[in-house]
C-alpha cells in the first residue's frame, strides 16, 4: 500500500516537473501587427520639444520591415511602409499572425533599411533633408508583453521613434533634442543637409559614449539604430549588421 | 543509513522521487553567492611615462583629479541563480532590456556607492571598500560626478573642480616648444563610463584585497592616446606657453579642443582596473 502510493506520488510529480512551464491547448488567436510613426513623425517634431529651437517635419518616413517574429510565427516581409502619413495614432497595417493561445514576450522584428525626407526651420531658415539609412538593425528580444486569446484578436506595434536622430547623447538616458549640428552642417549654406555634408562635420559636444563616432553623419547612423521600439515605448536589444 | 528502508523497490521509488523533485525545482537554486570585500586605490602607474600623440606632441599629465560617484563591478552575461536575485536585492541591478544603443555591459553584481574625488597625484590612501560577489568579472562602470564641497570634504571652494568634473593638467612638448595646458571638464548629468576592463576571477578567498583604478592617457588596445587631434600650438594664441580651457571657454578653437578631450575623455578608453594583490 505504502509502495502503491509512493508510486502515485513519484508519477505525479513527474508529470508536474515534466510539463515544466508550457500551457496545454488552449486554442489560437491572432495578432496584428501595425508600425506607427507617433505625432512626432506623422505632424513633426515642434520646436518646444528642441533645446535649440528648431522644428522637423517629415514628408516622407519609409522604413522597410522584416523578420517580425512573435512566439514561433514570422512575418517575413519585407515590408516596406511610409510612417509619414496621418493615422490619428492607428499606426498602419504590417501583416497578421495566428498564434497558440497564450502569453509572448522576447519579439524580434528588423528595419531593413530608412528613407526619409523633410525640412527643420527656424527663425525663417530652413533645412531640407534626404536621407537613406540601409544598414539593417536587427532588434531582438522586445519587451512587449503580446496576450493572445483563445479566438481573440491582440496587437503588436513596432513604434518608429524619429526624434532619436535628434538627440545628443547616444548613452545618456535623459538626451536632450538638438538639432543646431546637424543645422551647421550645410556647408554650402545651399538650405540642403547632404550626406557628404554630413560626413564632413565634426559631432561637437554630442556625446557618443564607447562608441567610435566621429562625423555627424555617423551620429545619425548610431541614432537610427535605435529607432526601433515595441508597443509604444518598450526597447529591445539592437544590433547593426554592416554600416 | 539504509535501514530505515526496508526494501529496494520503497528505495528506488524515493529515489526517483527525489530526481523528480529536483527536475521540479530546477529553475531555482538555494544556494546563496558569498560576497567579498575589497579595498579600492588609484593606480598611477599609467601616468609614469609621457605619450605620444598623433601630431607629434609629447604630453607629461601632471595632474588628473576626477569627481566619480558609485563604481560598479560587472560580471558578464546573465546570472543563473534566481535566489541570488532576491537574496541580493538590496544591490544588484538587474537590467532591464536596454534602450536600443543605449546599453553596454554585464550584470552589476558589486559596488561601491557614494561621491568620491580620485587623485592620482595622491594615491596613498583607498577610496573605499566595494563589496563584490563572487564570480568572473569582466567590467567596472562608474558615474562621472560634479564637485560639490557639501558632499566632498576635500574641496575648497576655490577648487577648479567645485561645479566641475574632471581637472587635467601637464605640459605637451613637440619641437622645441613647450606649453602647460589645463582643461577642466564639464561631464553631463548622470553621466556614466561604462565597460572599462576588469578582468578577473574573484573568489571567496579574495576578501580583503586591493583593487586599483587606473588612468591611462595611453590606450594600449587602440594604441591611441587621450591627447590625440589636439595641436596645443595652435590652442595658445598669444604664444605664452600656457593653455587654459574649460566649458565655458568661448573661442571655437577651444570649445573644439574642449569636446574632442571630454570626449576621448568620456570613453572607457582610458581607464583599467586590476587586482594589486
Amino acid at each position: 500500500m505504502q509502495n502503491k502510493m509512493l508510486s502515485a506520488l513519484v508519477l505525479s510529480t513527474g508529470l508536474l516537473a515534466f510539463s515544466g512551464c508550457t500551457g496545454g491547448d488552449a486554442g489560437e488567436g491572432t495578432v496584428a501587427v501595425n508600425t506607427y510613426g507617433e505625432a512626432f513623425i506623422e505632424e513633426g517634431i515642434p520646436a518646444e520639444e528642441v533645446t535649440d529651437g528648431w522644428a522637423v517635419t517629415f514628408d516622407r518616413f519609409e522604413v522597410t520591415l522584416s523578420g517580425i517574429t512573435i512566439g514561433d510565427q514570422t512575418l517575413e516581409g519585407p515590408y516596406k511602409v511610409d510612417v509619414s502619413g496621418a493615422t490619428d495614432g492607428a499606426g498602419h497595417s504590417v501583416g497578421e499572425l495566428t498564434l497558440p493561445a497564450g502569453e509572448y514576450s522576447g519579439q524580434d522584428f528588423e528595419i531593413e533599411r530608412v528613407e526619409l525626407s523633410g525640412v527643420a526651420s527656424k527663425d525663417g531658415v530652413e533645412k531640407n533633408f534626404a536621407w537613406t539609412f540601409d544598414a539593417p538593425v536587427h532588434y531582438m528580444d522586445c519587451e512587449a508583453n503580446t496576450v493572445v486569446e483563445d479566438g481573440g484578436n491582440a496587437s503588436f506595434q513596432i513604434t518608429i521613434h524619429a526624434d532619436h536622430y535628434l538627440y545628443d547623447s547616444l548613452v545618456s538616458e535623459d538626451p536632450s533634442l538638438v538639432f543646431q549640428g546637424i543645422a551647421d552642417a550645410d556647408a554650402d549654406d545651399d538650405g540642403t543637409i547632404t550626406k557628404e555634408e554630413l560626413e564632413a562635420a565634426g559631432i561637437g559636444a554630442l556625446d557618443p559614449g564607447n562608441e567610435e563616432v566621429t562625423n555627424m553623419w555617423q551620429w545619425l547612423v548610431a541614432q537610427n539604430a535605435t529607432l526601433g521600439h515595441v508597443d509604444g515605448e518598450g526597447h529591445c536589444d539592437a544590433h547593426t549588421h554592416g554600416n | 543509513m539504509f535501514e530505515r528502508f526496508p526494501n529496494r523497490t520503497t528505495l528506488g521509488v524515493l529515489t526517483t522521487l527525489v530526481m523528480m523533485l529536483a527536475a521540479l525545482a530546477s529553475c531555482t537554486d538555494a544556494s546563496e553567492t558569498p560576497r567579498v570585500q575589497l579595498s579600492i586605490r588609484l593606480d598611477s602607474s599609467g601616468l609614469e611615462e609621457a605619450v605620444t600623440t598623433d601630431l607629434g606632441w609629447e604630453v607629461e599629465t601632471t595632474t588628473t583629479r576626477v569627481v566619480l560617484e558609485d563604481i560598479q563591478f560587472t560580471i558578464a552575461g546573465e546570472v543563473h541563480t534566481s535566489s541570488l536575485l532576491q537574496k541580493t536585492s538590496d544591490f544588484f541591478i538587474t537590467p532591464a532590456h536596454a534602450h536600443p544603443g543605449h546599453y553596454q555591459g554585464g550584470e552589476v553584481t558589486g559596488v561601491l556607492e557614494g561621491a568620491y574625488l580620485a587623485d592620482w597625484s595622491n594615491t596613498s590612501e583607498p577610496i573605499g571598500e566595494a563589496t563584490l560577489l563572487v564570480g568572473r568579472y569582466e567590467a567596472v562602470n562608474f558615474t562621472l560626478g560634479r564637485g560639490d564641497t557639501a558632499t566632498n570634504e576635500a574641496l575648497t571652494s576655490d577648487d577648479p573642480l567645485v561645479g566641475q568634473t574632471a581637472l587635467i593638467e601637464g605640459i605637451a612638448r613637440k619641437d622645441g616648444q613647450e606649453i602647460a595646458f589645463s582643461f577642466v571638464l564639464g561631464a553631463p548629468t548622470g553621466r556614466q563610463i561604462i565597460g572599462i576592463p576588469f578582468k578577473a576571477e574573484v573568489g571567496e578567498d579574495a576578501n580583503g584585497k586591493r583593487l586599483g583604478l587606473r588612468f591611462l592617457p595611453y590606450d594600449k588596445l587602440e594604441e591611441d592616446t587621450l591627447y590625440d587631434a589636439l595641436d596645443f600650438a595652435a590652442l595658445d594664441g598669444d604664444g605664452d606657453g600656457k593653455i587654459s580651457i574649460s566649458e565655458s571657454s568661448e573661442d571655437d578653437a577651444d570649445q573644439d579642443a574642449y569636446n574632442t578631450l571630454r570626449r576621448t575623455f568620456q570613453t572607457h578608453d582610458h581607464f583599467e582596473v586590476v587586482v594589486i594583490d
